[in-house]
């Protein structure tokens, strides 16, 4: 079966960017993303969320996307995580369905 | 003051107290006892719902005047104007950071849906009645201190803005669509709705759903006060990190808004039950519209300040030592002033 080469991009933010990290990453030309809730530990310490007090949440989102709108997808995140609790790595992916992404 | 002793027993020994207390205890012991998260949220929209629906049948049963458009303006500008309040108080006597007093300042103008169930528990429980309107208020309640907080940390005005940063500039624009949002939360939508449809309804209505929406509310809010002491209990390291000061300013602010509660209503010429509630709503803060919305407007605020002197000092402080002597207080002044 052919795969296509994509990049894949997790980040793991507060559920306050929530909203605005879906906004700037379908702006910066990712087709799709997948949110799921996280908790975790990191440069932060243990973050998890609280249930009722939002404010403490966090979540996942991942993307995946053409080489030639990564630069844009990583600047426009990387400009959201300042002050906010945040991670972001990108890794390679393989898709199957070339035209979704 | 035997009185008052004896009040703050009787409100100690209630399911709703000892629920609460036990959370506390189970997070300090680091007990794996959790509530899962989406009930928790499910939990606080049903008490939204009792307590809005019972608010609009009692109302329909009182009789609506123009006490409810009094009690209405009441509310958005007590909402807006406790931050003012509380701001210098941060300010000078706390003296934090302009941006966190701001933020702090905020949740205090705002109130806590659970401290007012638990306010109207014992009221009924103690035989006293309300006016159904003061659901209306807490509804009202719930937003306007936002605003303010956000002119006091001058979110609002020019001033702060730097026209060359883009990440600034979508901040900015994201503090409109926030505003817009919250303004409509979904717990004043549902608190405003449920109102609407228990006044619309009135008592035929109370009828049909009282199985579901009037009789399990003490059972269920022993249940949400479980998870929030769970909640406050693990917070409770973190109360020696913010600092003497600002914990003293959770305990001292309640008491000050819950004065003015008072004295306003006296002035709306309130019931006991009524006095006591908007003391409750004046003295009370927010720990969920409240820090949701200053994490996306005021990044630079430290949430770890705003969440823990919200949830772990005031809230505590109103349920355990608040509200009895908030009771006791309106009882007094309103046999001494209308013998």
């Amino acid at each position: 079966m052919q795969l296509y080469p994509k990049k894949r991009v997790d980040i793991v933010a507060e559920t306050a960017l929530q909203s605005r990290i879906c906004r700037a990453l379908e702006a910066a030309g990712a087709k799709g993303y997948t949110v799921s809730p996280a908790s975790g530990n990191g440069a932060r310490g243990m973050r998890q969320g609280d249930g009722v007090v939002e404010a403490s949440g966090n979540v996942l989102i991942t993307t995946v996307v053409n080489t030639a709108v990564l630069p844009a997808v990583l600047s426009a995140i990387q400009a959201l995580l300042e002050d906010y609790a945040g991670a972001l790595w990108v890794s390679d992916a393989f898709v199957v369905r070339d035209e979704h992404f | 003051v035997a009185d008052l002793l004896a009040a703050a027993k009787g409100n100690l020994l209630t399911p709703p107290v000892l629920f609460f207390l036990l959370g506390t205890l189970a997070a300090l012991f680091r007990s794996d006892l959790a509530l899962p998260e989406a009930l928790g949220k499910a939990i606080s929209l049903y008490l939204m719902m009792s307590i809005g629906f019972s608010g609009g049948a009692e109302l329909a049963h009182q009789g609506a005047g123009s006490a409810v458009l009094w009690a209405m303006l009441t509310a958005l500008v007590l909402s807006a104007g406790m931050p003012w309040i509380a701001y210098p108080i941060l300010r000078l006597l706390v003296q934090l950071q302009r941006v966190d007093c701001a933020a702090i300042a905020a949740h205090y103008g705002s109130v806590s849906v659970v401290t007012f169930a638990a306010a109207s528990a014992l009221l009924t429980a103690s035989g006293h009645t309300y006016e159904g309107y003061l659901a209306v208020m807490l509804a009202l309640m719930e937003t306007p201190a936002i605003l303010s907080g956000l002119l006091l940390a001058n979110r609002l005005s020019g001033k702060a803005a730097d026209p060359g940063n883009s990440a600034e500039a979508s901040r900015r624009s994201e503090t409109g669509a926030l505003l817009r949002e919250t303004l409509l939360s979904g717990s004043v939508l549902l608190l405003l709705g449920s109102f609407a449809i228990g006044w619309l309804t009135g008592a035929p209505g109370k009828e049909v759903v009282a199985p579901f929406l009037v009789i399990p509310f003490k059972g269920v809010l022993c249940l949400f006060l479980l998870d929030m002491g769970l909640l406050a209990g693990r917070r409770l390291e973190s109360v020696r990190q913010v600092g003497v000061r600002l914990a003293a300013f959770g305990i001292a602010m309640p008491l000050i808004g819950a004065t003015i509660g008072l004295g306003i209503g006296l002035l709306l010429g309130l019931s006991v039950g009524g006095c006591l509630l908007l003391m409750v709503l004046a003295g009370s803060s927010s720990y969920i519209v409240v820090p949701a919305a200053m994490r996306v407007a005021l990044p630079k605020a430290n949430p770890a300040l705003y969440v823990t002197v919200s949830l772990a000092v005031t809230f505590p402080f109103n349920l355990l030592v608040g509200i009895p002597i908030y009771l006791w207080l309106a009882e007094t002044a309103v046999s001494r002033l209308r013998g």
